[in-house]
């Protein structure tokens, strides 16, 4: 049963990345990163981590999947013409995404290898301890970031109002 | 209805300058009302709307609840059968003529035994037959128009009416009689929003003047047909409305003012002029209304109520029922809100009485009256609905004594039983019993009749009142002692109903008519045909079948009902009343109408009836007398509604006096099972009623 | 394994009670706007208008399902799932019975914040889907609204988890005390607006609001599609009010076993009229009003209540 739903998951979640990837159809493509995010999340909850399952939801699923199709919505009209990607930068896009995925794969292939998955013995407790205790400084940074950010936009978009 | 202006509480305002009305939380936050005050002024604010809802919730709705919900008409519904007659005839006879040809025209039926009794039985004659015919086939502008020549409101008399042409209705009989009085209502209902193209000024040409006082349904009636003549027509009346005893003495439970007033606006559209608030004798001296109008109409009705003379009768509390009335209808407020309230009298005008003092807020209503309940002058209908509504009968007590307290109010009533109210020469003479009752009421409403009061009209007319303060005048053609002045409606004839009233305005129309063009006023005219049916008993209901039945009218709750003067009755479908015009059987036309009673009836199955029943045709198809079985005995004939079977006196029974033979006609009609008569009793009957009964 | 099956079994177990209390709710609502209105509401049909549900089932399941012509229609017809189904799931971690919940996590609150909010991609879904205007402006309408209130929504349920240490709904249902009530008033207070806005529900029904946008994000869909939204719409206020009484009401106490799951429903139809009687009472909010709402009156509120939890585990 448990192999069965492993490779569900896997072939839902490799499913939505190819739609996102191969589709030019914008809503197709929420679609399927939505697919893709919440098998993600199915993972998770497979492997017991069931805090870091909800917190996928709760902010791709509910927030930024949300958000690109506010962002899709307010930009196209639903009622005109289906909004269609188009990109004249292909080939710098695919260096782009390429060096991304090799920054990935080389930053993270040391801490999760094959086998060593072991997220599910952390639980909530020792994620707060980590985030308000040894990592606090990091949390504030990142948290300062984000508030930069936010009244940067604020800034360029309806600063002059 | 109108709670909400008793129930919403002041939203404090002592800190806040918001509009009242706003109860979203954030109008104090997002506008200039910041800070602590408009927050807590919000939150109060939400907390006055919720507690409005809630309040609302925990009282009882106020809505009307439908006792009985309408079947629609199914889809096959073409119309109601048209009757197309073997005999050779498909239209009903309709009775048209001017007043002045009409008695006539009614004398020459009653003689040629082709009276309807529904119209035999009206005292305005009304066509009773022939708006059913026009009902049956959805023509409601003609039935209107048709009934309106004789009883002038149809919608008025179509709430009102005591329906005399029901009782002496034919299917009384068989089942049920038609739904007469509805029918005017419902042809109303459809002629209103149409009625602006038939309602048009009619010309003068006469050039002679008449006044009438008093704009009551026999006023009324009066200068509708002389303004038919072409005469100019002014109606005095001295209240601000018109309408007489239809506007201040009718509640507007049962007659709305909307439906009265509109439908004298179109009298008034046809030419007669309706001058209000003018009280002659007052405003306007008789001497001057004989000097500038060439007749007089006097219909002024009864305005006094009389007091029955007991001691302490004259105490504050104790009221004349139509003074009590007036206040009820056009304030709605009588001043006996949460008292007892005890009305005396058994007439309608009690029972109207009785009603109003429920619906203007009183506690407890009794009605007592000097004759038994089943002797009860009132329309059984009527007591029926105010017995529905709470008010307490006591029936066969008289008046005693008003007991009253130390500031002369009314604290209450002693009543005396009466054995019995007239004397063996059936004049009105009660005799009391012993036992006496005390009734504790704040208030005393007497109902036990209505005088004339026309003391300021005739002065100076050269009319004299007897010594009771009537008006002496003739019974038949209303004219009076001095020769230009008329008098018509109940200030000659006594309390009456408002369709006797009518009929005694057309009267008087006649005589003016016949005065001003100078013929003379009695003279080779047609009396009224005067008649008088007898009183059916309730047939038996067992057997019949649903679509048989009357047209079931809609009541709304009594409970709710009295608390306000809303309809009591809800009226008919359009649906239902072409299915009760075609139950009506067109008595005394001659025309077979395929009803198969006939062959119900034959003791020796000897009559085979075949009907055709399709919508919108209605025909007999073929009528058969097996020779070899008839008796001869006549019973077909004798029922035969429409007259359509005769006796021939060609056989060996016709010479036996039919007026001797006892049989009961309850009796002799069978179930249709069994006999030969084929046809379904109109199939749209079946739909309207939804045979779910 | 049993634990693959007991999901199945509580997941049609969560979806028939969705069903149920969206019949029951339609009923419920139509009798309390009645009544507030004074008038009797459904009355006609068998056993105090309650066959009128019967009837209206009959209806919408026989109804045509129309789809427009110029719909999208794979999102069409997937649009109402993303509404009922997080609905459905996020009733798992509810504790029904004292010590006892479908699913009992360490993180069961979050879970519950978390997971409906998945339903916001089902108001953008559906109105991006049927390609007209109302539907579009109601979706976005919808989204921003929910999106916003999910704010003060998670931090009113906070000032409880600070008061029981414990992000288990289970442990949290046990730890409750009768004073704690009076302590997270305004925590109620906040978490009950929030989640009438984040259920789209009046007054805060600016995403479907019928006199304007027809209906709004679900302007085209009908028989047993709109009847999905109907269900997300009750269901989702019966997760609410369930929550609502677990979290700051005490869930079953002060009884146990079966008649403390009968206190536990008392107060979730007590909750449940309550959202009614809001919706029938106040008028409609202005976007503007709706969001300032969110941001300037219910986080500052529920951010106090913080502030005042702290003082009080301080103090104790």
């Amino acid at each position: 049963m448990s192999t069965v739903l492993f490779y569900l998951l896997a072939a839902v979640a490799i499913t939505g990345a190819i739609v996102v990837i191969s589709t030019r159809d914008v809503m197709r493509l929420v679609l399927g990163l939505g697919a893709f995010l919440l098998s993600v999340a199915g993972y998770y909850l497979f492997y017991g981590a069931t805090f870091l399952a909800i917190a996928e939801i709760f902010i791709y699923v509910g927030g930024v999947l949300v958000l690109v199709v506010v962002a899709i919505m307010t930009v196209h009209r639903s009622v005109e013409s289906e909004p269609v990607l188009s990109n004249r930068n292909t080939f710098g896009a695919a260096v782009v995404a390429l060096a991304l995925f090799g920054l990935l794969v080389f930053g993270l292939s040391g801490v999760v290898a094959p086998g060593t998955a072991s997220v599910a013995g952390a639980g909530i407790p020792a994620v707060g301890d980590m985030l308000l205790g040894a990592l606090l400084p990091h949390f504030e940074i990142v948290g300062g970031l984000l508030l930069a950010g936010l009244v940067a936009v604020l800034a360029i978009t309806g600063g002059e109002r | 209805m109108a709670v909400d202006d008793v129930d919403t509480p002041e939203i404090d305002t002592g800190e806040s300058s918001e509009p009242k009305v706003t109860q979203g939380t954030v109008s104090a936050a997002t506008t200039d009302q910041a800070g602590v005050a408009g927050f807590v002024g919000a939150w109060k604010s939400l907390a006055t709307g919720l507690g409005i809802t809630a309040k609302h919730a925990f009282t009882k709705p106020v809505t009307i609840q439908y006792p009985r919900e309408k079947a629609p008409m199914p889809e096959r519904w073409r119309g109601a059968p048209r009757l197309v007659s073997a005999m050779g005839t498909t239209e009903v006879p309709l009775m048209e003529a001017s007043s002045l040809e009409y008695n006539g025209l009614i004398a020459d039926a009653y003689a040629t035994d082709h009276l309807a009794p529904c119209q035999g039985n009206c005292p305005a004659n009304v066509d009773a037959r022939g708006q059913n015919y026009h009902a049956a086939e959805g023509r409601w502008v003609e039935a209107y128009q048709l009934v309106r020549e004789r009883n002038i409101m149809p919608g008025t008399l179509g709430r009102i009416c005591h329906h005399p042409c029901e009782t002496a209705c034919k299917r009384n009989f068989y089942d049920e009689p038609i739904a007469i009085r509805p029918l005017h209502r419902v042809a109303y209902e459809q002629w209103n929003p149409v009625k602006a193209q038939y309602v048009k000024p009619l010309p003068k040409t006469r050039g002679k003047k008449v006044a009438i006082i008093g704009s009551g349904p026999s006023g009324l009636a009066a200068a509708y047909d002389l303004v038919k003549l072409g005469y100019e027509v002014k109606i005095f009346e001295k209240e601000d409305k018109p309408g007489g005893a239809l506007y201040y003495g009718i509640p507007a439970y049962r007659l709305p003012r909307d439906i009265l007033h509109g439908e004298i606006d179109d009298l008034v559209t046809m030419g007669v002029e309706i001058q209000c608030s003018t009280k002659i004798g007052v405003d306007i001296s008789p001497e001057q209304l004989m000097a500038d109008y060439d007749a007089i109409i006097i219909a002024a009705g009864l305005q006094i109520s009389r007091f029955p003379g007991v001691k302490g009768q004259d105490a504050i509390g104790v009221r004349g029922a139509l003074d009590f009335l007036k206040d009820s209808n056009y304030r709605g407020e009588a001043g006996v809100r949460g008292q007892n309230v005890l009305v005396i009298g058994g007439g309608n005008v009690a029972v109207d009485a009785a009603r109003c003092a429920l619906r203007v807020g009183a506690k407890t209503v009794y009605m007592a009256s000097l004759e038994s309940d089943e002797q009860l002058p009132a329309h059984p209908w009527e007591v029926e609905e105010a017995l529905d509504e709470g008010v307490v009968m006591m029936c066969g007590n008289g008046p005693n004594e008003v007991l009253v307290d130390e500031s002369n109010h009314v604290r209450g009533m002693r009543l005396q039983t009466c054995l019995s109210v007239f004397d063996e020469t059936g004049r009105f003479n009660p005799t009391f019993g012993d036992d006496f009752t005390e009734l504790s009421v704040q208030s005393v409403v007497m109902a036990i009749g209505q005088g004339s009061d026309l003391k300021d009209i005739v002065a100076g007319t050269g009319l004299e009142l007897d010594q009771r303060g009537n008006l002496p005048s003739d019974r038949s053609v209303f004219t009076t002692a001095v020769p230009k002045i008329f008098a018509s409606g109940e200030c000659v004839t006594g309390p009456g109903s408002a369709i006797a009233s009518i009929a005694t305005g057309h009267e008087a129309a006649t005589s003016v008519h016949r005065f001003l063009s100078g013929e003379s006023v009695s003279d080779d005219r047609v009396a009224r045909t005067l008649l008088a049916y007898d009183k059916y008993a309730p047939a038996n209901l067992d057997h019949v079948e649903p679509s048989r039945l009357r047209a079931v009218m809609p009541f709304s709750d009594p409970d709710e009902r009295s608390k306000d003067f809303r309809n009591v009755e809800l009226g008919l479908t359009v649906e239902e009343g072409l299915a009760e015009g075609a139950r009506c059987l067109r008595c005394e036309t001659n025309i077979c109408v395929g009803c198969t009673f006939c062959a119900r009836t034959c003791p020796d199955y000897c009559i085979t009836v075949e009907r055709r029943d399709d919508p919108g045709d209605r025909m007999v198809t073929k009528y058969d007398l097996d020779l070899s079985k008839c008796c001869f005995c006549g019973l077909c004939a004798e029922q035969c509604p429409t007259g359509a079977l005769q006796m021939s006196g060609q056989y060996e029974l016709s010479f036996y006096n039919r007026d001797l033979t006892l049989f009961d006609k309850g009796e002799m009609l069978r179930d249709v099972s069994g006999t030969r008569a084929t046809g379904a009793d109109a199939a749209a009957d079946h739909a309207s009623k939804g045979e779910t009964t | 394994m049993t634990g693959y099956w007991g999901g199945v079994v509580w997941g049609l177990g969560a979806g028939v009670l969705v069903g149920i209390s969206t019949i029951l709710g339609v009923w419920g609502e139509r009798k309390v706007a009645g009544h507030i209105q004074k008038r009797y509401g459904p009355n006609t049909a068998p056993v105090f208008g309650i066959f009128q549900l019967v009837y209206d089932l009959l209806k919408l399941l026989t109804k045509e399902d129309i789809h427009p012509k110029q719909a999208r229609r794979g999102l069409f017809n997937i649009a109402p799932l993303f509404m009922t189904t997080p609905i459905i799931s996020s009733l798992v971690i509810i504790p029904f019975a004292a010590g006892w919940a479908p699913l009992d996590t360490s993180i069961g609150i979050l879970f519950f914040l978390a997971v409906p909010s998945i339903s916001v991609l089902g108001v953008l879904f559906a109105g991006w889907s049927q390609r007209n205007t109302y539907a579009s402006l109601g979706g976005l309408r919808g989204a921003a609204q929910m999106i916003s209130y999910e704010v003060p929504r998670s931090l009113s349920v906070l000032a409880v988890v600070m008061l029981a240490g414990t992000m288990q709904p289970v442990t949290l249902m046990g730890e409750w005390r009768i004073w704690w009530l009076p302590v997270t008033l305004i925590a109620f207070v906040v978490y009950f607006i929030a989640s009438i806005a984040e259920l789209n529900r009046g007054p805060f029904d600016l995403a479907e609001c019928d006199s304007e946008l027809v209906g709004g994000y679900f302007t085209d869909y009908s028989g047993i599609r709109w009847a999905m939204f109907m269900m997300s719409e009750y269901g989702g206020m019966t997760a609410a009010a369930l929550f609502g009484s677990v979290v700051f009401l005490g869930g079953t106490w002060p009884l146990s076993g079966v008649l403390g799951v009968l206190v536990l429903l008392v107060k979730t139809v007590l909750l449940v009229i309550a959202f009614m009687w809001a919706k029938w009472t106040f008028p409609r909010m202005r976007p503007d009003q709706l969001m300032a709402t969110s941001w300037k009156v219910l986080t500052p509120m529920a951010l106090v209540q913080i502030v005042i939890v702290g003082v009080v585990i301080a103090w104790l």
